[in-house]
């Protein structure tokens, strides 16, 4: 199964690593993105950092099998690096079945984002394609860590339109 | 092209202040940029191409601070590959967007989840047993093992850019770290009986019950806690539940 | 005088937890035996040092997540603790740290909203390194790294205080007015002891870590009494 699917700039990290895979009691983390996957400093620095029961994949997005990480028994968190990871992993098999909880956690400030968390800048286009997949079925939060609130897609939407 | 150990030595110190001006758009940024500074000054001396440097530094950047001084070091290493004309401007920043999450995730998980809390118990049940004197060799163990590692993981980034991630497996750091957390763990349960006697050594005659309190506080909260009862809400509750109980039952703590 | 030592203590410990350095100094066991230090009283800020930090141990800052500014509650609680205490002329006794801790805890849940607008401070100085790199003063940008140490010294150097002085005047009403309750607040404080310990054994976040939590209790609970027994 599926608990979580979280968009991270920073893909695997402490915030993942120590606050969201005990909470969930994941047993396994699946980083789906093309730039890490083909970076051996990448592959080799991720590695590094998760304890070594939990077994880390680091696959190209268009490589994952969400049906086959769906059905099986272990429980996975997967990673992807950007709103437009997550458009493309629901063109790939993703599903509110497979994966009903979106969760966005890192997504770091460029010009022309707006705030909609501290840790959260989103642009027009981003919020769209969020209000899509929620609209698809699923469930779309904010927020950096499990002891946070969760910030709904509504807020976000509110947030969005209030901030400059 | 390589830069003078003293300039080294000045990133270095400039590295202790790479959060001084955390903030949520660039985090670490214009820390890192400060830090870099001196050497991207020894490095170029056209001011065109130095700003040029400096201005890719201000850019985000956030990893814990002490994993930092490994991809401090080796940008530096990068950035003297640069300046010669081996490598192109993007290297540096490549290698820093690369680096610090996974770094951070390292140092997070042994620096701030295992290796300053198990110190902290040891100091804490120290300050129980013996004084302040073991609270000053726990903070210097701590600072010896902590400034060693900052400065060796400076180094080898440096020394060696890419293959700092293999000296930093070496070190097996997470696995050290889950060593130190069952150490914390039984340290923090030596200091809970460490209180539970000092609670019985103020009142002679009343050993067993104060012994008893300070249990049923220690086991109560640990479950309430694992449950996921917030800490805030958990302590009012045991300090005032434990004034009302010995009020409401005559027990002052006293024989 | 008293005050303001602690102010600049705070301070100090404000910039020493984030900005710069992170040699522990900041941390409740290091920190509230400084406070007493600066008041006069090693012993009473170590009489509240190990089990703030067994409570805090858990307060780290992962990432762009903002735990609580466990140094801010430390000199609110350590130095209201000692100040009653000096107030009473009886020293740091159980029931005013109970009391201060009471009071002076939730301090570091203010603290870490003041944490919010030091972040927000910062992106101005972010911007403002920008605005001088652009205008091409390279030296002038990056210096302003070091005005961000500025505010959480500020903030911490006038809250803490504040902080200590509403626990300690609390402590000391409290104790006057109701002298009985000396016996119970002691059994609250010890009780919060337990409790401090066993959050120090959570935030370790080990594996098996209520086993080995309670069966080191056990094991150091039989050493220790031998040891009083046996002369």
């Amino acid at each position: 199964m599926i608990p979580l699917v979280r968009v991270d700039n920073r893909l695997l990290h402490g915030q993942v690593l120590e606050a969201w895979m005990p909470r969930l009691g994941a047993t396994t983390v699946v980083v789906a993105d093309d730039e890490a996957a083909l970076s051996p400093l990448a592959r080799a620095a991720m590695t590094l950092c998760v304890p070594c029961e939990i077994p880390a994949r680091i696959e190209k997005l268009a490589a994952v099998d969400f049906a086959a990480l769906a059905d099986s028994t272990a429980v996975v968190l997967l990673l992807v690096r950007d709103v437009a990871g997550l458009v493309e992993a629901t063109t790939r098999g993703l599903t509110p079945a497979r994966a009903p909880l979106l969760n966005l956690g890192n997504v770091h400030f460029a010009t022309g984002r707006r705030p909609v968390t501290p840790s959260v800048y989103l642009t027009g286009e981003e919020l769209e394609a969020l209000k899509r997949l929620a609209a698809a079925g699923f469930r779309i939060e904010a927020r950096a860590v499990p002891t946070e609130a969760p910030v709904g897609l509504d807020e976000l939407e509110r947030r969005y339109a209030a901030a400059r | 092209m390589t830069i003078r150990l003293r300039t080294r030595a000045h990133v270095f110190w400039r590295c202790l202040f790479l959060q001084a001006a955390w903030n949520r758009r660039g985090m670490q940024n214009l820390g890192f940029a400060y830090a870099i500074e001196p050497a991207l000054d020894a490095l170029y001396e056209d001011p065109v191409r130095r700003e040029e440097a400096l201005a890719r530094h201000l850019g985000f950047f956030n990893c814990h601070p002490y994993m930092a001084a490994a991809i401090l070091g080796g940008a530096i290493h990068h950035e003297e590959r640069v300046a010669a004309g081996e490598e192109p401007g993007a290297a540096p920043l490549s290698y820093k967007a690369t680096l610090q999450g996974p770094l951070a995730a390292v140092g997070d998980g042994f620096f701030w989840t295992a290796l300053r809390p198990f110190f902290g118990a040891m100091a804490a049940l120290g300050a129980l047993v013996a004084g302040w004197p073991a609270v000053v060799a726990a903070v210097l163990l701590y600072n010896l093992v902590h400034f060693t590692l900052r400065a060796v993981l400076f180094g080898a980034g440096y020394r060696q850019g890419d293959a700092v991630v293999g000296v930093i497996a070496n070190l097996a750091l997470p696995r050290v770290a889950e060593h130190l957390r069952s150490a914390g763990v039984a340290l923090c349960g030596a200091a809970a009986a460490a209180v539970a006697l000092r609670a019985s050594g103020v009142a002679p005659g009343t050993e067993n019950a104060a012994v008893l309190v300070v249990a049923a506080a220690a086991g109560a909260g640990y479950l309430a806690l694992a449950k996921g009862t917030p800490l805030f809400p958990a302590a009012y509750l045991v300090a005032l539940s434990g004034t009302i109980m010995a009020a409401v039952t005559g027990w002052d703590g006293r024989p | 005088m008293g005050y303001l030592l602690l102010g600049i203590v705070a301070g100090l410990a404000a910039v020493e937890r984030k900005g710069f350095l992170q040699a522990m100094l900041s941390r409740p066991i290091a920190l509230a035996p400084l406070t007493g230090l600066v008041l006069g009283d090693v012993a009473g800020g170590l009489a509240v040092a190990a089990p703030l930090e067994l409570l805090w141990l858990g307060a780290v800052n992962l990432g762009a997540a903002l735990p609580v500014h466990e140094a801010l509650g430390t000199v609110a609680v350590a130095g209201g603790a000692v100040l009653a205490g000096q107030a009473l002329g009886t020293g740091v006794t159980p029931a005013l740290a109970v009391l201060a801790l009471l009071a002076g805890a939730p301090m570091a849940l203010l603290g870490r909203r003041a944490d919010r607008l030091v972040e927000q401070g910062n992106e101005r100085l972010a911007l403002f390194a920008e605005e001088a790199l652009r205008r091409h003063h390279p030296h002038v940008a990056v210096r302003l790294n070091l005005a961000g140490l500025a505010m959480p010294f500020a903030i911490a150097a006038v809250l803490a205080p504040a902080g200590a002085l509403v626990a300690s005047t609390l402590a000391v009403w409290v104790v006057r007015a109701a002298p009985q309750l000396d016996g119970p607040l002691r059994v609250g404080w010890w009780a919060f002891c337990g409790l401090a310990c066993a959050a120090g054994a959570r935030a370790l976040r080990a594996r098996r870590a209520g086993a080995i939590f309670s069966v080191s209790a056990a094991a150091a609970l039989l050493l220790g009494m031998v040891l009083r027994v046996s002369p």
